[in-house]
Protein backbone atom coordinates (compact mmCIF):
# COMPACT_ATOMS: atom_id res chain seq x y z
CA UNK A 1 0.00 0.00 0.00
CA UNK A 2 1.10 3.48 -0.73
CA UNK A 3 1.74 5.82 2.04
CA UNK A 4 1.77 9.51 2.54
CA UNK A 5 3.60 10.84 4.88
CA UNK A 6 1.56 10.79 8.02
CA UNK A 7 0.81 7.53 7.21
CA UNK A 8 4.39 6.52 7.45
CA UNK A 9 4.81 7.97 10.67
CA UNK A 10 1.88 5.27 11.83
CA UNK A 11 3.69 2.56 10.02
CA UNK A 12 6.76 2.92 12.46
CA UNK A 13 4.40 3.53 15.49
CA UNK A 14 2.82 0.30 15.04
CA UNK A 15 5.85 -1.93 15.01
CA UNK A 16 7.39 0.50 17.89
CA UNK A 17 5.92 -1.18 20.97
CA UNK A 18 6.83 -4.70 19.98
CA UNK A 19 10.12 -3.31 19.07
CA UNK A 20 10.72 -1.79 22.43
CA UNK A 21 10.04 -4.58 24.19
CA UNK A 22 12.22 -6.56 22.54
CA UNK A 23 15.09 -4.28 22.69
CA UNK A 24 14.24 -3.99 26.58
CA UNK A 25 13.83 -7.28 27.29
CA UNK A 26 16.27 -9.50 24.68
CA UNK A 27 18.53 -7.34 23.23
CA UNK A 28 19.23 -5.50 26.32
CA UNK A 29 20.05 -8.10 28.53
CA UNK A 30 21.79 -10.10 25.89
CA UNK A 31 24.09 -7.15 25.97
CA UNK A 32 24.07 -7.39 29.79
CA UNK A 33 24.90 -10.61 29.57
CA UNK A 34 28.37 -10.17 27.41
CA UNK A 35 29.32 -7.66 29.85
CA UNK A 36 28.73 -9.20 33.07
CA UNK A 37 30.45 -12.45 31.59
CA UNK A 38 33.63 -9.64 32.38
CA UNK A 39 32.93 -8.59 35.62
CA UNK A 40 33.22 -10.52 39.16
CA UNK A 41 29.67 -9.88 40.29
CA UNK A 42 28.13 -12.07 42.60
CA UNK A 43 25.09 -11.48 44.95
CA UNK A 44 26.51 -12.23 48.06
CA UNK A 45 28.99 -9.67 47.90
CA UNK A 46 28.58 -6.13 47.25
CA UNK A 47 31.36 -4.85 45.11
CA UNK A 48 31.74 -5.54 41.76
CA UNK A 49 34.72 -5.08 39.54
CA UNK A 50 36.10 -5.86 35.98
CA UNK A 51 38.01 -8.83 35.48
CA UNK A 52 38.59 -9.37 31.58
CA UNK A 53 38.93 -13.17 30.35
CA UNK A 54 39.11 -14.30 34.19
CA UNK A 55 35.67 -15.49 34.20
CA UNK A 56 36.67 -17.55 31.23
CA UNK A 57 39.78 -18.92 32.18
CA UNK A 58 38.31 -19.93 35.05
CA UNK A 59 35.69 -22.02 33.67
CA UNK A 60 37.51 -23.06 30.74
CA UNK A 61 39.86 -24.97 32.85
CA UNK A 62 36.93 -26.43 35.18
CA UNK A 63 36.91 -30.39 34.71
CA UNK A 64 33.48 -30.13 35.75
CA UNK A 65 32.32 -27.40 33.11
CA UNK A 66 33.44 -29.30 30.15
CA UNK A 67 31.49 -32.35 31.36
CA UNK A 68 28.70 -30.65 31.47
CA UNK A 69 29.50 -29.29 27.82
CA UNK A 70 30.03 -33.42 26.62
CA UNK A 71 27.12 -34.16 28.47
CA UNK A 72 25.34 -31.34 26.75
CA UNK A 73 26.17 -32.84 23.46
CA UNK A 74 25.43 -36.60 24.29
CA UNK A 75 21.90 -35.48 25.25
CA UNK A 76 21.30 -33.00 22.48
CA UNK A 77 22.48 -35.50 19.59
CA UNK A 78 20.74 -38.59 21.02
CA UNK A 79 17.78 -36.67 21.40
CA UNK A 80 17.57 -35.32 18.22
CA UNK A 81 18.66 -38.70 16.45
CA UNK A 82 15.69 -40.37 18.20
CA UNK A 83 13.05 -38.02 17.76
CA UNK A 84 14.25 -37.88 14.03
CA UNK A 85 14.17 -41.13 14.00
CA UNK A 86 10.75 -42.25 15.62
CA UNK A 87 9.41 -38.97 14.07
CA UNK A 88 10.31 -39.89 10.56
CA UNK A 89 9.10 -43.29 10.97
CA UNK A 90 5.54 -42.41 12.21
CA UNK A 91 5.44 -39.95 9.26
CA UNK A 92 5.96 -42.70 6.70
CA UNK A 93 3.61 -44.91 8.99
CA UNK A 94 0.80 -42.64 8.70
CA UNK A 95 1.30 -41.77 5.24
CA UNK A 96 0.11 -45.39 3.94
CA UNK A 97 -3.23 -44.05 5.15
CA UNK A 98 -4.40 -46.96 6.91
CA UNK A 99 -8.01 -47.86 9.10
CA UNK A 100 -7.28 -45.75 12.04
CA UNK A 101 -4.13 -43.63 10.86
CA UNK A 102 -6.79 -40.73 11.13
CA UNK A 103 -7.08 -40.89 14.90
CA UNK A 104 -3.12 -41.23 15.35
CA UNK A 105 -2.97 -38.56 13.18
CA UNK A 106 -5.76 -36.16 15.53
CA UNK A 107 -3.29 -37.41 18.85
CA UNK A 108 -0.06 -37.42 17.77
CA UNK A 109 0.41 -33.75 18.26
CA UNK A 110 -1.32 -34.28 21.81
CA UNK A 111 2.49 -35.48 24.16
CA UNK A 112 3.92 -32.10 22.22
CA UNK A 113 1.32 -29.65 23.79
CA UNK A 114 1.45 -31.36 27.33
CA UNK A 115 3.24 -29.19 29.62
CA UNK A 116 7.08 -30.34 29.17
CA UNK A 117 7.19 -30.46 33.53
CA UNK A 118 4.39 -32.80 33.25
CA UNK A 119 6.04 -34.83 30.52
CA UNK A 120 9.12 -34.82 33.53
CA UNK A 121 6.87 -36.45 36.06
CA UNK A 122 4.61 -38.74 34.82
CA UNK A 123 7.94 -40.49 33.14
CA UNK A 124 9.53 -40.71 36.54
CA UNK A 125 6.84 -42.28 38.17
CA UNK A 126 6.61 -44.78 35.18
CA UNK A 127 10.32 -45.28 36.01
CA UNK A 128 10.15 -45.18 38.99
CA UNK A 129 12.37 -47.83 40.64
CA UNK A 130 9.49 -50.67 42.65
CA UNK A 131 6.41 -49.48 41.37
CA UNK A 132 6.67 -47.78 38.12
CA UNK A 133 4.65 -49.45 35.11
CA UNK A 134 7.71 -49.85 32.89
CA UNK A 135 10.11 -50.81 35.48
CA UNK A 136 7.45 -53.18 37.03
CA UNK A 137 7.09 -54.72 33.65
CA UNK A 138 10.68 -54.95 32.08
CA UNK A 139 11.15 -56.99 35.78
CA UNK A 140 8.35 -59.05 35.04
CA UNK A 141 9.57 -60.30 32.12
CA UNK A 142 12.78 -60.30 33.70
CA UNK A 143 14.65 -57.96 31.26
CA UNK A 144 16.25 -56.27 34.19
CA UNK A 145 17.20 -57.54 37.58
CA UNK A 146 14.93 -57.28 40.35
CA UNK A 147 16.74 -54.56 42.10
CA UNK A 148 17.08 -52.47 38.93
CA UNK A 149 16.83 -48.61 39.09
CA UNK A 150 16.46 -45.88 36.66
CA UNK A 151 17.79 -42.83 38.98
CA UNK A 152 21.02 -44.49 40.40
CA UNK A 153 23.91 -44.49 37.60
CA UNK A 154 24.05 -41.81 35.71
CA UNK A 155 24.14 -42.87 31.90
CA UNK A 156 20.44 -44.98 33.08
CA UNK A 157 19.29 -41.42 34.51
CA UNK A 158 19.89 -39.58 31.42
CA UNK A 159 18.64 -42.29 29.16
CA UNK A 160 15.17 -42.17 31.14
CA UNK A 161 14.72 -37.89 30.82
CA UNK A 162 16.31 -38.24 27.38
CA UNK A 163 13.11 -40.93 26.91
CA UNK A 164 11.27 -38.29 28.44
CA UNK A 165 12.27 -35.83 25.58
CA UNK A 166 11.81 -38.10 22.99
CA UNK A 167 8.94 -38.98 23.65
CA UNK A 168 7.70 -35.25 23.82
CA UNK A 169 10.03 -34.21 20.73
CA UNK A 170 9.38 -36.77 18.12
CA UNK A 171 5.55 -35.59 17.42
CA UNK A 172 6.69 -32.08 16.04
CA UNK A 173 9.05 -34.24 13.46
CA UNK A 174 6.30 -36.12 12.69
CA UNK A 175 3.55 -33.70 11.99
CA UNK A 176 5.84 -31.63 9.56
CA UNK A 177 7.44 -34.26 7.74
CA UNK A 178 3.75 -36.02 7.13
CA UNK A 179 2.29 -32.46 5.89
CA UNK A 180 5.14 -32.65 3.39
CA UNK A 181 4.42 -35.92 2.04
CA UNK A 182 1.05 -35.21 1.75
CA UNK A 183 2.08 -32.50 -1.05
CA UNK A 184 4.40 -35.20 -2.76
CA UNK A 185 2.78 -34.66 -6.74
CA UNK A 186 1.20 -38.23 -7.60
CA UNK A 187 2.49 -38.71 -11.39
CA UNK A 188 6.33 -38.67 -9.44
CA UNK A 189 4.76 -41.69 -7.15
CA UNK A 190 3.00 -43.06 -10.03
CA UNK A 191 6.06 -43.05 -12.46
CA UNK A 192 8.58 -44.76 -9.97
CA UNK A 193 5.85 -47.12 -9.06
CA UNK A 194 5.44 -48.13 -12.46
CA UNK A 195 9.17 -48.70 -13.42
CA UNK A 196 8.77 -51.04 -10.46
CA UNK A 197 10.43 -49.39 -7.59
CA UNK A 198 9.91 -51.22 -4.29
CA UNK A 199 9.36 -49.51 -0.88
CA UNK A 200 13.25 -48.56 -0.25
CA UNK A 201 13.95 -47.36 -3.65
CA UNK A 202 10.45 -44.96 -3.62
CA UNK A 203 11.74 -43.34 0.04
CA UNK A 204 15.91 -43.03 -0.98
CA UNK A 205 14.69 -41.88 -4.75
CA UNK A 206 11.24 -40.14 -4.44
CA UNK A 207 9.98 -39.33 -0.82
CA UNK A 208 12.82 -38.15 0.76
CA UNK A 209 14.57 -36.16 -1.57
CA UNK A 210 11.23 -34.12 -1.65
CA UNK A 211 11.13 -33.88 1.97
CA UNK A 212 14.34 -33.12 2.80
CA UNK A 213 14.21 -29.42 3.73
CA UNK A 214 11.52 -30.15 6.04
CA UNK A 215 13.42 -33.19 7.78
CA UNK A 216 16.41 -30.28 8.06
CA UNK A 217 14.40 -27.45 9.03
CA UNK A 218 12.91 -29.88 11.87
CA UNK A 219 16.13 -31.41 12.96
CA UNK A 220 17.71 -27.37 12.96
CA UNK A 221 14.41 -26.71 15.52
CA UNK A 222 15.29 -29.98 17.59
CA UNK A 223 18.56 -29.15 18.25
CA UNK A 224 17.82 -25.51 19.61
CA UNK A 225 15.45 -26.80 21.56
CA UNK A 226 17.24 -30.11 23.23
CA UNK A 227 20.38 -28.48 23.47
CA UNK A 228 18.35 -25.37 25.34
CA UNK A 229 16.59 -28.23 27.48
CA UNK A 230 15.84 -27.62 31.12
CA UNK A 231 12.46 -28.36 32.73
CA UNK A 232 12.29 -32.13 31.46
CA UNK A 233 16.32 -32.89 33.10
CA UNK A 234 15.49 -30.35 36.25
CA UNK A 235 12.36 -32.15 37.47
CA UNK A 236 13.30 -36.05 36.44
CA UNK A 237 16.61 -35.99 37.42
CA UNK A 238 17.58 -32.36 38.88
CA UNK A 239 21.44 -32.92 37.55
CA UNK A 240 21.98 -35.86 39.28
CA UNK A 241 23.15 -38.48 40.69
CA UNK A 242 26.51 -36.99 41.64
CA UNK A 243 25.96 -34.10 38.65
CA UNK A 244 26.33 -36.82 36.20
CA UNK A 245 23.21 -35.28 34.41
CA UNK A 246 24.09 -31.84 34.49
CA UNK A 247 23.97 -30.23 31.40
CA UNK A 248 24.73 -26.62 30.79
CA UNK A 249 21.11 -25.47 31.06
CA UNK A 250 20.98 -26.81 34.32
CA UNK A 251 24.71 -25.71 35.25
CA UNK A 252 23.62 -21.70 34.48
CA UNK A 253 20.46 -21.95 36.11
CA UNK A 254 22.21 -23.43 39.35
CA UNK A 255 25.01 -20.84 39.17
CA UNK A 256 22.80 -18.26 39.27
CA UNK A 257 19.78 -19.17 41.52
CA UNK A 258 20.86 -21.46 44.29
CA UNK A 259 24.58 -20.23 44.46
CA UNK A 260 24.23 -16.39 43.63
CA UNK A 261 27.37 -16.69 41.10
CA UNK A 262 26.08 -13.94 38.94
CA UNK A 263 29.21 -13.95 36.51
CA UNK A 264 29.27 -17.57 36.84
CA UNK A 265 26.41 -18.37 35.14
CA UNK A 266 26.62 -15.63 32.85
CA UNK A 267 30.03 -16.62 31.42
CA UNK A 268 28.37 -20.27 31.13
CA UNK A 269 25.81 -19.11 29.31
CA UNK A 270 28.07 -17.06 26.81
CA UNK A 271 29.64 -19.84 26.02
CA UNK A 272 26.55 -22.09 25.62
CA UNK A 273 25.11 -19.57 22.95
CA UNK A 274 28.81 -19.56 21.42
CA UNK A 275 28.86 -23.23 21.18
CA UNK A 276 25.26 -23.39 19.93
CA UNK A 277 25.55 -21.35 17.28
CA UNK A 278 29.14 -22.71 15.85
CA UNK A 279 27.56 -26.39 15.40
CA UNK A 280 24.75 -24.26 13.85
CA UNK A 281 27.44 -22.51 11.36
CA UNK A 282 29.19 -25.90 11.03
CA UNK A 283 26.52 -28.01 9.57
CA UNK A 284 25.24 -24.56 7.46
CA UNK A 285 28.81 -24.67 6.01
CA UNK A 286 28.83 -28.34 5.85
CA UNK A 287 25.79 -28.81 3.87
CA UNK A 288 26.57 -26.11 1.44
CA UNK A 289 30.18 -27.84 0.99
CA UNK A 290 28.00 -30.96 0.47
CA UNK A 291 25.87 -29.10 -2.32
CA UNK A 292 28.35 -28.01 -4.27
CA UNK A 293 30.41 -31.32 -4.41
CA UNK A 294 27.38 -33.01 -5.99
CA UNK A 295 26.92 -30.17 -8.36
CA UNK B 1 -9.64 -33.11 -4.30
CA UNK B 2 -6.41 -33.06 -5.43
CA UNK B 3 -5.24 -33.83 -1.62
CA UNK B 4 -7.00 -36.76 -2.09
CA UNK B 5 -5.50 -37.69 -5.30
CA UNK B 6 -1.58 -38.01 -3.85
CA UNK B 7 -3.33 -39.37 -0.83
CA UNK B 8 -5.22 -42.09 -3.03
CA UNK B 9 -1.39 -42.25 -5.05
CA UNK B 10 0.36 -43.47 -1.83
CA UNK B 11 -2.75 -45.42 -0.97
CA UNK B 12 -2.60 -47.50 -3.66
CA UNK B 13 1.01 -48.39 -3.34
CA UNK B 14 0.79 -49.90 0.10
CA UNK B 15 -2.30 -51.62 -1.32
CA UNK B 16 -0.21 -53.86 -3.64
CA UNK B 17 2.09 -54.51 -0.68
CA UNK B 18 2.13 -58.16 0.57
CA UNK B 19 -0.35 -59.49 3.68
CA UNK B 20 2.61 -59.64 5.32
CA UNK B 21 3.80 -55.76 5.12
CA UNK B 22 -0.01 -54.78 6.07
CA UNK B 23 0.31 -56.83 9.28
CA UNK B 24 3.63 -55.18 9.92
CA UNK B 25 1.90 -51.89 9.63
CA UNK B 26 -0.76 -52.47 11.79
CA UNK B 27 1.28 -53.57 14.46
CA UNK B 28 3.68 -50.51 14.59
CA UNK B 29 0.36 -48.44 14.48
CA UNK B 30 -0.61 -49.85 17.40
CA UNK B 31 2.52 -49.53 19.33
CA UNK B 32 2.70 -45.99 17.88
CA UNK B 33 -1.17 -45.56 19.17
CA UNK B 34 0.03 -46.96 22.54
CA UNK B 35 3.46 -44.85 22.96
CA UNK B 36 1.48 -41.61 22.85
CA UNK B 37 -1.66 -42.67 24.60
CA UNK B 38 -0.24 -44.87 27.62
CA UNK B 39 1.67 -41.37 29.73
CA UNK B 40 -2.12 -39.75 29.63
CA UNK B 41 -3.23 -42.47 30.75
CA UNK B 42 -1.17 -43.40 33.21
CA UNK B 43 -1.33 -39.97 34.92
CA UNK B 44 -5.40 -39.97 35.04
CA UNK B 45 -5.17 -43.49 36.46
CA UNK B 46 -2.25 -42.47 39.05
CA UNK B 47 -4.58 -39.36 39.74
CA UNK B 48 -7.26 -41.40 41.64
CA UNK B 49 -4.84 -43.78 43.46
CA UNK B 50 -4.04 -43.10 46.94
CA UNK B 51 -0.36 -43.02 48.64
CA UNK B 52 -0.77 -46.94 48.56
CA UNK B 53 -2.35 -47.79 45.88
CA UNK B 54 0.22 -45.77 43.76
CA UNK B 55 3.49 -48.27 45.13
CA UNK B 56 0.88 -51.51 45.38
CA UNK B 57 2.26 -54.34 43.45
CA UNK B 58 1.06 -56.16 41.51
CA UNK B 59 0.35 -52.97 39.39
CA UNK B 60 -3.59 -52.32 38.47
CA UNK B 61 -3.85 -51.08 35.34
CA UNK B 62 -7.74 -50.11 35.89
CA UNK B 63 -8.68 -47.76 38.19
CA UNK B 64 -10.39 -49.74 41.24
CA UNK B 65 -13.11 -46.92 41.28
CA UNK B 66 -12.99 -43.31 40.67
CA UNK B 67 -11.62 -41.80 43.39
CA UNK B 68 -11.27 -37.97 44.02
CA UNK B 69 -9.71 -37.24 47.06
CA UNK B 70 -6.57 -36.32 45.15
CA UNK B 71 -8.87 -33.04 43.43
CA UNK B 72 -10.08 -32.12 46.49
CA UNK B 73 -6.99 -32.53 48.96
CA UNK B 74 -4.53 -30.57 46.27
CA UNK B 75 -6.96 -27.32 47.10
CA UNK B 76 -7.54 -27.72 50.43
CA UNK B 77 -3.97 -29.75 51.96
CA UNK B 78 -2.25 -27.74 49.14
CA UNK B 79 -2.22 -24.53 47.87
CA UNK B 80 -3.66 -24.97 43.98
CA UNK B 81 -6.25 -22.77 43.97
CA UNK B 82 -3.23 -19.64 44.95
CA UNK B 83 -1.00 -21.30 41.71
CA UNK B 84 -4.23 -21.66 39.78
CA UNK B 85 -5.46 -17.77 40.04
CA UNK B 86 -1.41 -16.62 39.80
CA UNK B 87 -1.10 -18.93 36.29
CA UNK B 88 -4.33 -17.80 35.20
CA UNK B 89 -3.90 -13.84 35.86
CA UNK B 90 -0.08 -14.21 34.21
CA UNK B 91 -1.18 -16.45 31.20
CA UNK B 92 -4.17 -14.37 30.33
CA UNK B 93 -1.95 -10.85 30.54
CA UNK B 94 0.59 -12.10 28.33
CA UNK B 95 -1.87 -13.38 25.82
CA UNK B 96 -3.64 -9.79 25.66
CA UNK B 97 -0.67 -7.57 25.62
CA UNK B 98 1.64 -10.20 23.43
CA UNK B 99 -1.60 -10.74 20.69
CA UNK B 100 -2.67 -6.87 20.74
CA UNK B 101 1.27 -5.55 20.13
CA UNK B 102 1.99 -8.22 17.78
CA UNK B 103 -1.51 -7.82 16.01
CA UNK B 104 -0.40 -4.21 15.32
CA UNK B 105 2.92 -5.23 14.65
CA UNK B 106 2.16 -7.86 11.38
CA UNK B 107 -0.58 -5.25 10.23
CA UNK B 108 2.02 -2.80 9.75
CA UNK B 109 4.57 -5.50 8.31
CA UNK B 110 2.68 -6.86 5.83
CA UNK B 111 0.33 -4.16 4.81
CA UNK B 112 2.12 -0.60 4.81
CA UNK B 113 5.32 -1.30 3.36
CA UNK B 114 7.90 0.51 5.25
CA UNK B 115 11.72 1.07 5.28
CA UNK B 116 13.78 -1.23 7.65
CA UNK B 117 10.36 -3.43 7.63
CA UNK B 118 12.14 -6.30 5.93
CA UNK B 119 14.92 -5.90 8.48
CA UNK B 120 12.75 -6.40 11.49
CA UNK B 121 11.17 -9.17 9.81
CA UNK B 122 14.60 -11.04 9.98
CA UNK B 123 15.48 -10.15 13.17
CA UNK B 124 12.09 -11.37 14.25
CA UNK B 125 12.59 -14.65 12.89
CA UNK B 126 16.26 -14.90 14.32
CA UNK B 127 14.83 -13.82 17.98
CA UNK B 128 12.94 -16.62 17.61
CA UNK B 129 15.02 -18.94 17.64
CA UNK B 130 16.86 -17.09 21.00
CA UNK B 131 17.24 -19.38 23.53
CA UNK B 132 15.78 -18.24 27.04
CA UNK B 133 18.73 -19.71 28.92
CA UNK B 134 21.10 -16.67 27.67
CA UNK B 135 19.33 -13.65 28.95
CA UNK B 136 17.54 -15.63 32.18
CA UNK B 137 20.17 -14.06 34.72
CA UNK B 138 20.67 -10.43 33.29
CA UNK B 139 16.41 -10.14 33.00
CA UNK B 140 16.62 -11.36 36.61
CA UNK B 141 18.93 -8.63 37.70
CA UNK B 142 16.85 -5.81 35.65
CA UNK B 143 13.61 -6.92 37.71
CA UNK B 144 15.66 -6.61 40.75
CA UNK B 145 16.84 -3.37 39.69
CA UNK B 146 13.53 -2.81 38.83
CA UNK B 147 11.90 -3.97 41.78
CA UNK B 148 9.59 -6.23 40.04
CA UNK B 149 10.80 -9.20 42.21
CA UNK B 150 7.88 -11.17 43.84
CA UNK B 151 5.02 -9.26 41.02
CA UNK B 152 3.08 -10.90 38.65
CA UNK B 153 4.97 -8.33 36.30
CA UNK B 154 8.41 -9.87 36.28
CA UNK B 155 7.36 -12.68 34.86
CA UNK B 156 4.77 -11.10 32.20
CA UNK B 157 7.59 -8.89 30.90
CA UNK B 158 9.87 -11.07 30.04
CA UNK B 159 6.92 -13.90 28.84
CA UNK B 160 5.68 -10.85 26.11
CA UNK B 161 8.90 -10.18 25.08
CA UNK B 162 9.62 -13.81 24.23
CA UNK B 163 6.38 -14.61 22.50
CA UNK B 164 6.43 -11.57 20.54
CA UNK B 165 8.47 -12.64 17.75
CA UNK B 166 6.50 -15.91 16.99
CA UNK B 167 3.23 -14.15 17.41
CA UNK B 168 3.91 -11.84 14.84
CA UNK B 169 5.32 -14.29 12.84
CA UNK B 170 2.36 -16.24 12.52
CA UNK B 171 -0.15 -13.44 12.56
CA UNK B 172 1.49 -12.24 9.64
CA UNK B 173 0.79 -16.11 7.66
CA UNK B 174 -3.45 -14.43 8.08
CA UNK B 175 -2.59 -10.89 7.23
CA UNK B 176 -0.51 -11.82 4.30
CA UNK B 177 -3.93 -14.08 2.57
CA UNK B 178 -5.89 -11.06 3.03
CA UNK B 179 -6.51 -9.96 -0.65
CA UNK B 180 -4.94 -6.69 -2.19
CA UNK B 181 -8.36 -6.10 -3.66
CA UNK B 182 -10.03 -5.58 -0.70
CA UNK B 183 -7.81 -2.85 1.15
CA UNK B 184 -7.53 -1.49 -2.69
CA UNK B 185 -11.79 -1.28 -2.36
CA UNK B 186 -11.29 0.43 1.03
CA UNK B 187 -9.20 2.94 0.41
CA UNK B 188 -11.43 3.95 -2.62
CA UNK B 189 -14.04 4.05 -0.29
CA UNK B 190 -12.45 6.99 1.03
CA UNK B 191 -11.83 4.49 4.21
CA UNK B 192 -9.05 6.36 6.87
CA UNK B 193 -5.82 3.86 7.91
CA UNK B 194 -7.39 3.04 11.16
CA UNK B 195 -11.26 2.53 9.80
CA UNK B 196 -9.26 0.10 7.28
CA UNK B 197 -7.43 -1.58 10.25
CA UNK B 198 -10.73 -1.66 12.87
CA UNK B 199 -13.38 -2.51 9.90
CA UNK B 200 -11.71 -4.70 7.46
CA UNK B 201 -8.45 -5.89 8.32
CA UNK B 202 -9.18 -7.11 12.03
CA UNK B 203 -12.74 -8.92 10.81
CA UNK B 204 -10.62 -10.96 8.56
CA UNK B 205 -8.22 -12.19 10.79
CA UNK B 206 -9.91 -12.74 13.69
CA UNK B 207 -9.79 -16.51 13.55
CA UNK B 208 -5.62 -16.07 12.77
CA UNK B 209 -5.82 -13.93 16.15
CA UNK B 210 -7.68 -16.14 18.17
CA UNK B 211 -5.32 -19.26 16.82
CA UNK B 212 -2.44 -17.56 17.92
CA UNK B 213 -3.83 -15.97 21.21
CA UNK B 214 -4.13 -20.19 21.79
CA UNK B 215 -1.11 -20.86 20.65
CA UNK B 216 0.66 -17.92 22.87
CA UNK B 217 -1.42 -18.98 25.54
CA UNK B 218 -0.28 -22.97 25.59
CA UNK B 219 3.30 -21.94 25.66
CA UNK B 220 2.93 -19.33 28.43
CA UNK B 221 1.04 -21.67 30.71
CA UNK B 222 3.43 -24.40 31.08
CA UNK B 223 6.40 -22.21 30.87
CA UNK B 224 9.16 -23.12 33.82
CA UNK B 225 12.48 -22.49 33.44
CA UNK B 226 11.96 -18.56 34.08
CA UNK B 227 8.66 -19.06 36.43
CA UNK B 228 10.91 -21.79 38.64
CA UNK B 229 14.37 -19.09 39.05
CA UNK B 230 12.28 -15.65 39.27
CA UNK B 231 9.80 -16.69 41.90
CA UNK B 232 10.88 -16.94 45.55
CA UNK B 233 8.05 -17.10 47.65
CA UNK B 234 5.67 -19.82 46.98
CA UNK B 235 2.51 -17.87 47.65
CA UNK B 236 3.69 -16.41 44.14
CA UNK B 237 4.14 -20.21 42.09
CA UNK B 238 2.62 -20.75 39.39
CA UNK B 239 1.24 -23.98 38.43
CA UNK B 240 4.29 -25.48 37.35
CA UNK B 241 6.45 -24.24 39.75
CA UNK B 242 3.83 -25.29 42.37
CA UNK B 243 4.33 -28.86 41.16
CA UNK B 244 7.35 -29.26 43.03
CA UNK B 245 5.45 -28.48 46.37
CA UNK B 246 4.56 -31.90 46.06
CA UNK B 247 7.72 -33.50 46.26
CA UNK B 248 8.30 -33.49 49.93
CA UNK B 249 10.20 -36.61 52.38
CA UNK B 250 8.09 -38.78 49.85
CA UNK B 251 6.74 -37.69 46.71
CA UNK B 252 2.88 -37.55 46.78
CA UNK B 253 1.92 -38.63 43.62
CA UNK B 254 -1.83 -38.74 43.41
CA UNK B 255 -1.91 -35.10 43.90
CA UNK B 256 0.90 -34.75 41.95
CA UNK B 257 -1.03 -36.06 39.04
CA UNK B 258 -4.19 -35.03 39.70
CA UNK B 259 -2.70 -31.39 39.55
CA UNK B 260 -1.09 -32.82 36.33
CA UNK B 261 -4.58 -32.93 35.34
CA UNK B 262 -5.85 -29.83 36.10
CA UNK B 263 -2.88 -28.07 34.52
CA UNK B 264 -3.17 -29.88 31.03
CA UNK B 265 -6.96 -29.84 30.53
CA UNK B 266 -7.31 -26.53 29.34
CA UNK B 267 -4.09 -26.83 27.37
CA UNK B 268 -5.52 -29.60 25.74
CA UNK B 269 -9.11 -28.10 25.13
CA UNK B 270 -7.86 -25.03 23.13
CA UNK B 271 -5.55 -27.34 21.42
CA UNK B 272 -8.49 -29.50 20.43
CA UNK B 273 -10.26 -25.78 19.38
CA UNK B 274 -7.71 -25.22 17.05
CA UNK B 275 -6.00 -28.14 15.74
CA UNK B 276 -6.53 -27.44 11.90
CA UNK B 277 -3.98 -23.95 13.05
CA UNK B 278 -1.35 -26.79 14.22
CA UNK B 279 -1.87 -28.61 11.83
CA UNK B 280 -1.71 -26.70 9.13
CA UNK B 281 -0.61 -23.20 9.55
CA UNK B 282 2.21 -23.93 12.00
CA UNK B 283 3.54 -26.91 9.50
CA UNK B 284 3.29 -24.04 7.03
CA UNK B 285 5.16 -21.31 8.53
CA UNK B 286 8.17 -23.52 9.96
CA UNK B 287 10.24 -21.86 6.85
CA UNK B 288 12.48 -23.84 5.13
Amino acid sequence: MMLNRKNKVVAYLLVLPAAAMLAVFVLYPMILNISLSFKDYSMLRTTTKTVGLKNYITLLTDSRVWQAVQRTFVWTFINVAGALLIGLGAALLLSNGFKGSNIIKSIVLIPWVLPSVITGYIWALMLQEDAGVITYILKSLHIVASDFSWFRTGPLSMASAIMANIWRAFPFFTLMIFAKINTIPSDQIEAATLEGANSWQLFRFVTFPFIRPTVYTCTYLCFIWSFNAFDILKVMTNGGPAEMTTTMSIMVQREAFQFFEISNASTMSVIMFVLMISVILLFTLLSKLVRRVRK
Amino acid sequence: MKKNKQLSALAVNSRRSSAGHRAALIVFAFFLFVLIIFPFYWIILSSFKNFLEIFEVPIRFLPKRLDFTNYVEVFTEYHIGTYLINSVVITISTVLITTTISTLASFSLTRLNFKGGRAFVKFLQMSQMFPVVVILVPLYLMCTRMGLVGTKSSLILPYVAVQIPVSIILLSTYFVDIPKEIEEAALIDGCSLFQMFSRIMLPLATSGIVAVSIYTFIQVWQEFLIASSFVRKSIHYTLTVGLSTFKGEFINWGGLMATSVIIAIPAMILFTMSQDFFINRLAGSVKE
